[in-house]
């Protein structure tokens, strides 16, 4: 099986405990005893947890129902924006930096809470002029802004939700997000910079929103470069210069939704909304144990329109009161140093990025890393994907030891010095699930797993028999619902709770210790470069707008961990096959390989959608079809 | 290292070893500019004092003294004076040195810049951490202060004129070794921002 080779990749035997945490590690059964007492009592351990936060009007009950369709907090009520900006009003807190945005080209710009409130404010009260109400959605097509993220808390002051997508996404997924969502309206970048050259984002949205139809108003941040504008768009600085009026903390139930995601399946991308209570007090607590703190200052390189953005960028580091860097540009540009040298400049304390990240900047020179002093980082937080054993040691000892020694660390031996924490995350989840925790319990590292599981959080591995398994491979499932269950979700969603569990949909590992190794999807959904994408998507895509017949695979891939395979039905128009599905769904799906078949061969291969190749080549989908 | 950095409406660039240009609703605004007045856009100049890394006396001699402010040329003002350039008010501070008489008291000056936006702006100028420095009046939005020890602040004593002046960002100045960079922001981080410019 596939995943054994993953598994092998990931395997390490060696647990490390870093210099900086010699003093904080616990042994694994210390950790087993905390976590089995928060697993023994799931609504209790929540329970207490939701108490650290502001409630208008307490839960009558912990939850109620089934799941999926179980409900958190019932009943209980309380601001969203309060929780998560408001409360620092009068502390110190307020004029401490909240945000630092650095561009692409150079130049940077500092928000302090005071003024992100601020901001917020005249968005919001903007939004409310131009009549969006509580439940309105709100849509984002942003690359990281200051003003963005301001619009995601507004909408989240006036109780609207909101959709961010990811810019790599093309004009026809996002057409397919904004008709879904009913969207009122549209938040946009007039172009932004990438290595250097200017992706034209105004175009896409144009083209998104005629292909979708969409009436509402598009709202224009100027960033790089503004074209005349159509009827139905505003310019950001005129969209919130005439709001004054301070508007007040939206209340809402703690089932109101707060934002949502398309989330990637078989078949489709499908929405999923997360609930206000639920969500921020599972987003409150992680984020402190993770390691934030009102003195960090964190850089995270996910933006929203990922899980990990949503979660551990808009929430989770403000709740806190930490100060946030964004970085709008290329991690190459104008060389392989620019994110090291974003730590060394602005003196930040904790690093959250993705595997492929680092598996990218683990091929590269050492020297881009070694020629900054990153001494201030106390940890580095990876997420998205598998971690191999040697990309953790290479980000360990390189990224990790820094110059100056702590407690046994040697610099100049690259002996490391700071924890590098693997964790699994998910969108129907809505935050890490599992890692060591600097600020809670933090059992030795084991390179290449996503550590054992954070407590409150009831983790298994399941044979195909829903069998609890140890030291063999099976699914990752979570065995009791989760504060942050769902609230809108899709029927794929609902097939994934059999025998009142939830199947994530990826393969792992479990050692006798507890620690996990997450192996990659067990379906036809493609993890690349940490995105998870839907192969149906493709398929549906190039059908309705090119009318293709196309079936596709991934495969395995050294720098993107899978890589998409297209085999398209013969026909004069697939040899524009790659152009097309970045035009249409954007370039993080461009497929690496593009082959053809006859049309029988390609409707009969959907079938054997979930194997992955081990090889991204022509011989390798030869080998396929030949087996068909 | 960010080539500007804007904070409430006012963007800030370095200039040569200690210097800054402070853009502020198109007028620029030049603070010890050093040789590079010559080759710089700048509206208004604010020398701390005349060594040639901060004002050169000939340099800043050709200019008209209206738009000089110092203790010596255009302007002149001591420690307590306003002045105001544009919409912005200009407040001189004291400056000196207390262990080494390279900065006497008298000679040399800071500025606290206080801009309609709201921002303000500390620039110490070249100053050991002096009784004045710590009883500034007023919100600090952005501490520029100098770090290399020579004849100024150790990296340590900035850390201390931080915690005292409580600014949201501080932008070190007035070095040329990193390690005095390291030695201050590993020591500060913990109290406000640090933003090497």
């Amino acid at each position: 099986m596939w995943a054994n080779s993953v598994l092998e990749k990931l395997y390490s035997r060696d647990l490390v405990i870093p210099p900086a945490l010699k003093w904080k590690t616990v042994s694994i059964e210390e950790y087993l005893q905390i976590y089995r007492e928060s697993i023994s009592d799931i609504y209790g351990f929540w329970e207490r947890e939701a108490r650290e936060l502001m409630w208008v009007k307490p839960w009558s009950s912990v939850s109620t129902g089934d799941p999926p369709r179980t409900k958190w907090f019932a009943n209980g009520a309380l601001s969203a924006y309060y929780n998560v900006i408001s409360k620092h009003r009068d502390s110190w807190v307020w004029s401490k930096v909240a945000v630092i945005w650095e561009g692409e080209e150079g130049d940077a710009k500092v928000v302090t809470y005071g003024e992100l409130d601020d901001l917020v404010n005249r968005v919001a009260s903007a939004l409310r002029a131009h009549g969006v109400k509580p439940g309105d959605w709100v849509i984002l097509y942003t690359p990281p802004v200051v003003e963005s993220l301001a619009v995601m808390l507004a909408a989240v002051k006036i109780g609207a939700p909101f959709e961010p997508i990811f810019t790599g996404f093309g004009y026809w997924e996002l057409a397919r997000r904004v008709a879904r969502r009913s969207a009122k309206v549209v938040f946009t970048v007039d172009a932004y910079y990438r290595r250097g050259r200017i992706v034209n984002t105004l175009e896409t949205v144009r083209r998104a929103t005629e292909y979708s139809g969409f009436k509402g108003e598009v709202i224009v941040i100027e960033r790089a470069s503004l074209p005349s504008l159509k009827s139905n768009e505003v310019v950001f600085s005129d969209f919130i210069r005439e709001s004054s009026e301070a508007t007040e903390d939206y209340v809402a139930e703690s089932t109101h939704p707060l934002f949502g995601l398309h989330s990637g399946y078989v078949d489709d991308y499908m929405p999923i909304t997360h609930p206000l209570g639920g969500f921020l007090v599972q987003v409150y607590s992680t984020s402190k144990w993770i390691g934030l703190r009102p003195r960090d200052t964190y850089f995270c390189t996910v933006w929203p329109g990922w899980i990990t953005g949503i979660s551990y960028v808009v929430f989770g580091p403000l709740m806190i009161g930490s100060t946030v860097v964004l970085y709008d540009g290329g991690p190459d540009y104008p060389s392989w140093d620019r994110w090291w040298s974003i730590i060394e400049d602005y003196a930040v304390t904790l690093l959250l990025t993705t595997s492929g990240a680092l598996r990218v900047f683990s091929k590269q020179s050492d020297s881009y890393v070694l020629k900054h002093n990153l001494d201030t980082l106390r940890a580095i937080l990876v997420t998205a994907e598998p971690l191999e054993a040697d990309v953790w040691w290479w980000t360990y000892r390189v990224v990790g030891t820094s110059k100056s020694p702590l407690i046994t660390s040697i610099p100049s031996e690259l002996s490391g010095r700071i924890p590098v924490v693997n964790m699994y995350i998910q969108s129907e989840i809505g935050t890490f699930i599992t890692g060591n925790l600097v600020n809670y319990t933090f059992p030795p590292l084991l390179p290449g797993s996503v550590g054992p599981p954070i407590p409150g959080f009831y983790i298994d591995v399941v044979d195909f028999s829903g069998s609890s398994v140890i030291e063999t491979i099976g699914e990752l499932v979570l065995e009791k619902p989760w504060p942050s269950m769902p609230i809108e979700y899709p029927k794929e969603y609902v097939k994934k709770w059999t025998n009142g569990y939830y199947k994530t949909g990826d393969y792992a590992y479990r050692t006798r210790e507890g620690y996990l190794y997450v192996l990659g999807r067990l379906d036809g959904v493609i993890k690349s470069s940490g995105y998870r994408l839907s192969p149906g998507s493709i398929e549906r895509a190039l059908r309705e707008v090119y009318g293709l017949e196309v079936v596709v695979f991934k495969c395995r891939d050294s720098l993107r961990f899978e890589s998409i395979i297209v085999i398209c039905a013969e026909s004069s128009k697939c040899s524009d096959i790659k152009q097309a599905i970045r035009a249409l769904l954007g370039p993080i799906v461009e497929p690496g390989v593009v082959t053809t078949a006859p049309l029988k061969l390609v409707s009969e291969l959907r079938s054997k959608r979930s194997s992955v190749l081990e090889e991204c080549s022509v011989s390798a989908i030869n080998k396929l079809l030949n087996s068909s | 290292m960010p080539r500007s950095l804007s904070v409430l409406g006012v963007r800030v660039e370095r200039l040569g070893f200690t210097g800054l240009r402070v853009l502020y609703s198109g007028v620029y605004y030049c603070v010890d500019p050093g040789e590079l007045l010559e080759k710089t856009t700048c509206h208004y100049v604010l020398c701390s004092h005349f060594h040639s890394r901060h004002c050169s006396k000939s340099v800043v001699q050709d200019i008209s003294a209206k738009y000089v402010v110092s203790t010596l040329l255009g302007t002149i003002v001591k420690p307590g004076d306003t002045v105001k350039l544009g919409e912005v008010l200009v407040k001189a501070t004291s400056a000196y040195s207390r262990w080494s008489n390279r900065h006497p008291r008298g000679v040399g000056i800071g500025f606290y810049i206080t801009f309609p936006s709201g921002l303000r702006l500390y620039y110490t100028g070249d100053t050991e951490l002096v009784e004045e420095l710590l009883s500034i009046n007023g919100r600090v939005d952005v501490l520029v202060i100098p770090i290399n020890g020579e004849g100024v602040f150790t990296p340590e004593e900035a850390v201390e004129a931080v915690k005292s002046i409580k600014p949201s960002l501080v932008i070190p100045v007035h070095y040329e070794d990193l390690s005095a960079y390291y030695k201050f922001r590993d020591i500060t981080q913990p109290y406000t921002q640090v933003v090497r410019l």
